[in-house]
């Protein structure tokens, strides 16, 4: 009986899915999607460029201990808020790859537009990172959890580990050791060098002095480590954005203002 | 699934409110060119007027946006900046004035097609107000580092703060007050100043107004060498934050989007009740 | 004929606007934003030459000179201890590379450790590397104070059959250019990510709509997608979502391996910093010092009264004032070169070995003004640099120096 109710409404929920409307059309989403991707791009974009920019414009600051510690809280923010929204009003587990998908346009557009053709500094310096693969597998932890607290601790860890994978892969050939007039320095710190900054000197990189403990070469997990903890209580700024700013105030209205 | 993918339900002939113009082919609420038309035109428009303004600083910036005491730099770029404001404030003074004068000539009771088109428009305003978002935090923030980390600094009016705070900034206001006024306006089932102020503008109009005030926060900071920070270029700088927090509540655009869905979809479930009560298809509203 | 008339008439003017846009030069990048008491009481520049201003892109030009943060350096910059510097070139943007530094002799690759009172010898060179006309200075940042920028002059770099490149070679002997190494890596990965991002975003909106989900989604709890039987998210959706995710993770997984193979003995980023030698100083001759300066607005000179004592064993002269990247030079004692300037000493001529002379030092008010130099009614009205004093055998101090500066009127 009780299954039989189940069926029943389960029913009643899949014909609305499915109704056709006279005036909502398919124009309706897409304008939703398109005009979307700006606003999400510039939300997730600026909170890269202010909290961790520094980090993700140049090379020779994609450090083991600072990069990975500060850049997976900033970029898990707004994926986060998007998750929520996205899931929220369309169950579709589809708002950090949707994040990370506009903010990869808005990424490299900005960085060829202004630091490659205004400026004038390599695209292989200034490359931005690519939050696209991180986006997708915690895309598919909500999906497959359907769990904001399952996805926020698994799925920090998820971030963190992904981003760092998919962009150390990238910065692999600047780690590599070059004679610098005299000098033993990564391709990256010659890269640094090299391309002068008059404003951003050497000495201001917020980069690994080594004068913390190595234990055994292991500050990059250790950083990693940490990455996902701050990422945790990043994931869950994103869900206030998305909870209380973005969905809660919908048919909401002060009386007195 | 796939039914929802065919063209949509065919339309009984439609019956005009009292005073509402007559359809022209091509022109109806949900065309292209009907009720969308603001929806590209707007954007082509913001993105022009930012593609003319990264050309004009290719042309003029080395040299002569580097060094703010030469009279080039007067009239090449302090004058640009009082034409964004007063462009700017023209702009607002005419929009602004159109909506609320307009909206006393409109007729009290419109069809169902009707109030779609006005919530397509609506649409268009919020989507071009999310462009402009875009350009004012993300386009534009991009040269902000490129320049600044790169070169020397000597005024708060500098190359990339120009188009930046000083028109995509005020811009914004505009665009999201604008916004409200046409909901406020157009959309009363939705906006109507009966119901109060919406909560859903209420954080998107404060991201426009916050960061522009964040912007003498900014301007302090960069000038003295308090604690240190000022004097070097750290994008990451504690004093930026402020633009991120403040641009945080413009999450408030999706409830936009959020509440007119659900008056859209109202606006259906009344079709279909309208048509389930009456029996002939020439007398029913639409 | 009309039309041809008012495009030559529209390009005729857009030819004068350039043209007198283009008159006057703009030399400065932002110093003089800088406040006075700033330039003049931190670093001191001279001797600064640029080896060449032609070059073609590829081509080497060297600057050289002498920067010393003085023994004024304000309170409020560095927490008034200087500790880090880095020299380098302020220039628009990355129009040249920098390939070379050596200080006080040492090469410095990065960052050196400095001190008030120290005296550094620099020598860069640059590649050209943009084609183009471009204002060049070297600089010395500080850290916590910003950067203090040196004279700069125009370089032009012309354009080189074959573009730019920049090799450089990696400790396992293979070269690279620096130009474009790993762009390849960078840009196919990044771009296979983005395509795994479209293929995500397309498999969920394309072959269904969204907005008129909220009406189902609003009647569902946040925790439950009523599977198949609602019809929001089926079973060929988690095919396909797994499908895409694995072959991200291949993509990735791969990808890392494939590059920690291809890139191996990876070493992280370095902080070689050094403490530069310290520069021989001359032997002392003399000792100079500022009782007072004023400021007249109605002759626009700035006159500065110094003691300066000989104690050397031959005459001594006063040959300069230098103060920011200015030089001011005592005309009865020398010619100014090029960008130099001139200034007035009374008395004229020598001062005997163990003298001490009382000197007026005439300086042209336009240019502190120009410069922006004149701290009138700012929050620090003093003024400060070096008096340049040299010996008949020509031997050289550079005494710093630092006096309240006192307006006829504000």
């Amino acid at each position: 009986m009780a299954q039989a109710a189940i069926d029943i409404r389960a029913g009643e929920l899949r014909q609305q899915v499915f109704r056709k409307y006279r005036f909502i059309d398919r124009k309706w989403d897409f304008m939703f999607w398109f005009t979307a991707a700006f606003v999400v791009a510039a939300a997730a974009d600026i909170t890269r460029l202010l909290f961790a920019g520094d980090w993700d414009f140049w090379t020779d600051w994609k450090d083991r201990q600072w990069w990975m510690t500060i850049t997976p809280f900033a970029t898990i923010i707004i994926p986060s808020a998007l998750q929520f929204i996205q899931w929220r009003a369309w169950r579709m587990p589809t708002g950090a790859t949707y994040t990370a998908t506009c903010v990869f346009v808005a990424a490299w557009v900005g960085r060829v537009v202004q630091w490659k053709y205004f400026v004038n500094y390599p695209m292989n310096f200034v490359w931005p990172a690519t939050w696209i693969p991180a986006g997708i597998l915690i895309d598919f932890l909500l999906l497959q959890s359907r769990s904001f607290i399952v996805t926020s601790v698994i799925g920090a860890a998820v971030w963190t580990l992904t981003f760092w994978a998919s962009n150390y892969l990238m910065l692999a050939p600047f780690l590599q050791p070059a004679n610098f007039i005299g000098h033993t320095l990564t391709v990256a710190d010659v890269q640094g060098i090299t391309y002068i900054r008059a404003q951003t000197p050497e000495y201001i990189r917020v980069i690994e002095r080594g004068s913390l403990r190595t234990f055994l070469q292991e500050p990059q997990y250790v950083a990693l480590a940490f990455g996902t903890t701050l990422a945790v209580g990043g994931y869950w700024i994103g869900q206030f954005i998305g909870r209380y700013l973005a969905v809660w105030p919908i048919l909401r209205y002060l009386k007195q203002v | 699934m796939q039914e929802q993918v065919r063209p949509r339900v065919e339309e009984r002939p439609p019956a005009r409110a009292p005073g509402e113009a007559p359809e022209r082919p091509g022109r109806g609420p949900t065309d292209w060119w009907g009720g969308w038309r603001w929806g590209f035109t707007s954007l082509l428009i913001i993105a022009g007027i930012a593609a003319a303004i990264r050309i004009y600083q290719g042309i003029f910036t080395f040299p002569w946006g580097l060094d703010s005491s030469t009279w080039q730099f007067f009239w090449l770029w302090r004058m640009l900046v009082v034409l964004e404001l007063l462009g700017v404030g023209v702009f607002t003074v005419l929009w602004w004035g159109w909506l609320l004068r307009s909206a006393r000539d409109l007729p009290e009771r419109i069809s169902h097609r009707e109030e779609v088109r006005r919530i397509a428009v609506f649409w268009s305003l919020v989507g071009a107000t999310s462009v402009n978002i875009y350009f004012e935090a993300s386009f534009f923030p991009n040269q902000d580092g490129a320049f600044h980390q790169t070169l020397v600094r000597d005024t708060a009016f500098t190359v990339s703060h120009i188009p930046m705070f000083y028109l995509f900034f005020p811009l914004g206001i505009t665009l999201a007050v604008g916004t409200y006024l046409y909901g406020r306006t157009r959309l009363p089932a939705v906006y109507g100043p009966w119901k109060g102020f919406p909560w859903s503008f209420f954080p998107l109009i404060s991201a426009t107004v916050t960061e522009m005030m964040q912007v003498a926060m900014n301007e302090w900071g960069h000038s003295i060498n308090f604690a240190n920070a000022g004097a070097e270029e750290f994008f990451s700088v504690w004093f930026h934050w402020p633009f991120v927090l403040y641009g945080w509540l413009a999450g408030g655009i999706f409830a936009l989007w959020g509440e007119t869905i659900l008056r859209l979809t109202a606006i259906e479930d009344d079709i279909v009740k309208e048509e389930a009560e009456v029996p002939s298809p020439e007398a029913a509203p639409v | 004929m009309k039309r041809r008339f008012a495009l030559s008439l529209l390009g005729s003017l857009v030819a004068v606007v350039a043209a007198a846009i283009g008159t006057t030069t703009a030399s400065a990048h932002g110093e003089r934003a800088q406040e006075s008491f700033i330039r003049m009481e931190s670093v001191a520049f001279w001797d600064v030459k640029f080896s060449t201003n032609n070059v073609k892109q590829g081509e080497d030009l060297t600057i050289t000179g002498t920067a010393k943060l003085l023994e004024t350096w304000p309170s409020n910059l560095s927490g008034g201890n200087p500790s880090v510097c880095y020299f380098t070139v302020v220039e628009p943007g990355a129009q040249f590379v920098l390939k070379d530094r050596v200080i006080n002799g040492a090469q410095a690759p990065q960052s050196v450790f400095c001190h008030k009172g120290g005296t550094y010898d620099f020598s860069m060179t640059l590649t050209g590397r943009s084609p183009g006309n471009w204002h060049v200075h070297p600089a010395v940042a500080v850290r916590e104070a910003g950067t203090i920028i040196g004279p700069g002059t125009w370089i032009t770099v012309n354009e080189a059959p074959g573009g730019f490149s920049y090799p450089i070679k990696l400790l396992n002997g293979q070269t690279v250019d620096l130009e474009s190494y790993g762009q390849w890596l960078i840009v196919g990965f990044s771009v296979a990510t983005f395509v795994l991002g479209m293929a995500w975003m397309i498999m969920w909106t394309w072959t269904r709509p969204t907005i008129t989900r909220l009406a189902v989604t609003n009647q569902l709890p946040l925790n439950q997608d009523g599977g198949d039987a609602v019809g929001l998210i089926t079973r060929q959706d988690h095919r396909n979502t797994a499908i895409i995710a694995g072959a991200t993770v291949v993509l990735v997984g791969a990808g890392f391996l494939i590059s920690a193979f291809a890139f191996p003995g990876r070493i992280p980023q370095q902080t070689d910093w050094i403490t530069p030698p310290t520069s021989e100083q001359p032997a002392s001759i003399g000792e100079a010092s500022l009782t007072g300066a004023v400021w007249d607005p109605s002759s626009q000179s700035l006159t500065m009264t110094a003691q300066i004592k000989n104690t050397g064993k031959s005459q001594l002269t006063l040959t300069a004032f230098r103060t920011s990247y200015l030089t001011f030079v005592n005309t009865t004692a020398r010619s100014p070169e090029s960008g130099e300037y001139q200034m007035t000493a009374t008395p004229a001529g020598t001062i005997d070995p163990g003298q001490t002379q009382t000197v007026q030092i005439k300086l042209p008010g336009s240019v502190f003004q120009q410069e922006e130099l004149l701290p009138i009614g700012k929050a620090q009205m003093e003024v400060a640099g070096v008096l340049e004093l040299t010996d008949a055998l020509g031997t050289r101090n550079m005494d710093t120096v630092l006096t309240s500066l006192m307006p006829t009127s504000t």
